[in-house]
């Protein structure tokens, strides 16, 4: 599958980027193709254009805080998660995320 | 710089969640890293009531961006012993303390970016949990981080 996901937290130090490295490293583990836009103290990080959502089966969103120009994602699927999953537990976010898209 | 020898604390003898943050912010206050200790703490309260930073595998990461933080810095703490710490089902052994300003100090937040990404990898976390000395502990942080400084 193709996936795109945006992470963001309150702070935007650390959970941010612990989840984005969380979810890409269970989604390319699974052999998915995916693409992670942090949007942290850093500001945004690898934005995902609309070249990168051509294609997409599914978008991954974390729910800490309101994603940043969230309009991009519409009409696609969307899960929303907590950083804490991609965190701790990446490879379920994906697993759900692949019995939701069959 | 973000972290030196001084903001490491390795076989504290820590009883529970609260000592560790408080020797976490005096460790930063020493660094200079603070204009408030107390603020500071107060910050990193009420982050872990948004979230836990309770990362799961004995590693937590007790944070804030605040006003009373004057310039980013990072802390490790090494328990002696594990102690409880909500949001998590295993107690925690390792503590990365971060303070972040609520403006500037780009270049040390790119850094924490790059260790924060670093801590989904087992393979370093068990380098953390195995570290003998702060050197060490340096050396394997800017290892991982493309540099300290």
């Amino acid at each position: 599958m193709k996936l795109v996901a945006v992470t963001a937290c309150a702070a935007g130090v650390a959970h941010t980027y612990m989840a984005a490295e969380g979810i890409e490293k269970a989604a390319k583990e699974r052999g998915h193709e995916i693409k992670v836009e942090t949007q942290g103290t850093l500001g945004i990080d690898n934005k995902i254009t609309k070249e990168d959502l051509v294609g997409v089966s599914a978008v991954i969103l974390t729910k800490d805080i309101p994603i940043r120009e969230r309009e991009r994602f519409a009409g696609l699927k969307i899960f929303n998660v907590t950083s804490t999953a991609c965190i701790v537990n990446g490879p379920k976010v994906i697993e759900a995320v692949e019995n939701n898209c069959k | 710089m973000l972290i030196t020898k001084e903001m490491i604390s390795i076989n504290a003898d820590l009883k529970n969640k609260d000592e560790v943050i408080l020797h976490s912010a005096e460790l930063m206050n020493t660094a200079g890293k603070l204009h408030d200790k107390a603020a500071y703490i107060q910050g990193v309260y009420d982050r872990e009531a948004e979230i836990s930073t309770n990362l799961g595998d004995g590693i937590a990461m007790p944070h804030a961006r605040c006003a009373a933080v004057k310039e980013p810095g990072l802390t490790f703490i090494r328990l002696k012993e594990e102690i409880p710490w909500e949001g998590g089902d295993q107690p925690i052994k390792l503590v990365f303390g971060i303070a972040a300003p609520e403006t500037g100090g780009d270049i040390h937040l790119r850094i924490l970016a790059t260790l924060a990404r670093k801590l989904i990898y087992d393979d370093f976390k068990q380098k953390l949990f195995a570290i003998e000395s702060e050197e060490e502990l340096l050396q394997l942080i800017s290892e991982a981080t493309g540099g300290l400084e």
